[in-house]
């Protein structure tokens, strides 16, 4: 019976064993159960879990690199920095982020049936748009020139425009040339590049026209690197 | 630190022109640099500029392995 309690109270002491002592469990001076909670390091060692001055439990979370333990880290604000090289979501959103958009251009006259570059891009990047625009008053055979694009040093595409108009490639994405403009009187001709196409190392426009002549080339192209 | 992130070589008015495109280590800043002058076009001569251009030391500035240049 509990001493000073109604009759029904019970009074139950709990013992915990220490591994080779029964001690009494204790309870602070409110009647609330107190505890230190400890904690077996690597090497077999019992340490105190701490708690903060506000009483909040706080840890250093630590990983395997290999078989090396290694801090896991937060930013200045306490965010957790986290660095992710495989995952098992079932999908995820993210937006590739490529810099701000550039404009490579090119506005001459070609004398010769060389193919010449007209620009080159050197990087990783995207192709957001591109055309080359001809006008050649003299020649008699623009439909038979050629614009060429390449990518990582190989050639992608560029057939004679002739070719396009023939097959109606007018529809961007038929090909990685669509042609814009097709007239083989005033011989003005004007093909746009399949937007969207990525290159890792470079990216460049040729143009080869088919007889000597005068041709007037404007050519532009607007990417992004990453 | 600062990053190449590519080279540019165009003709607008028919005339060459050649760009390096840089950015810091954050990604939140990016820079267009017309090179024209820099004769020849070398990784000692980009770094050269740089330097100047940005008052940091030739190891602060990255060269990716995809951009070719020569030494």
């Amino acid at each position: 019976m509990t001493t000073g309690a109604p009759d029904y109270s019970r009074n139950v002491i709990l013992y915990g064993w220490d591994g080779s002592v029964l001690r009494k469990i204790k309870v602070d001076a409110t009647g609330q159960l107190f505890a230190k909670l400890r904690g077996v390091d690597g090497g077999g060692v019992d340490r105190d879990i701490r708690v903060d001055t506000t009483g909040q439990l706080y840890a250093m979370l630590r990983a395997l690199y290999g078989v090396t333990q290694k801090d896991i880290q937060c930013d200045t604000n306490g965010n957790l920095t986290l660095n992710l090289k495989a995952q098992d979501l079932a999908e995820i959103i993210n937006r590739p982020k490529y810099g701000a958009a550039h404009n490579a251009t090119y506005d001459g006259t070609l004398t010769t049936t060389t193919e010449t570059t007209l620009f080159t891009v050197t990087g990783k990047g995207i192709i957001y748009s591109g055309q080359v625009i001809v006008k050649d008053t003299n020649a008699t055979h623009t439909q038979f020139d050629r614009a060429k694009l390449y990518i990582d040093d190989w050639y992608i595409g560029g057939a004679y425009f002739y070719q396009y108009a023939l097959n109606n490639f007018t529809i961007p994405g038929t090909s990685s040339w669509w042609i814009r403009k097709y007239d083989i009187i005033a011989n003005r001709v004007a093909i746009c590049v399949l937007p969207g196409i990525t290159f890792e190392t470079n990216c460049s426009f040729h143009y080869t026209p088919y007889e000597v002549s005068t041709v007037t080339v404007s050519a532009g192209l607007i990417y992004a690197l990453l | 630190m600062r990053e190449i992130r590519g080279i540019q070589v165009d003709a607008p008015e028919g005339v060459e022109r050649i760009i390096v495109i840089t950015r810091d280590e954050t990604g939140e800043d990016y820079q267009n640099h017309d090179i024209t002058a820099i004769k020849p076009l070398n990784k000692k001569e980009l770094t050269d500029y740089l330097r100047r251009k940005f008052g940091c030391k030739p190891e602060e500035i990255v060269f990716p392995k995809h951009i070719k240049i020569p030494e």
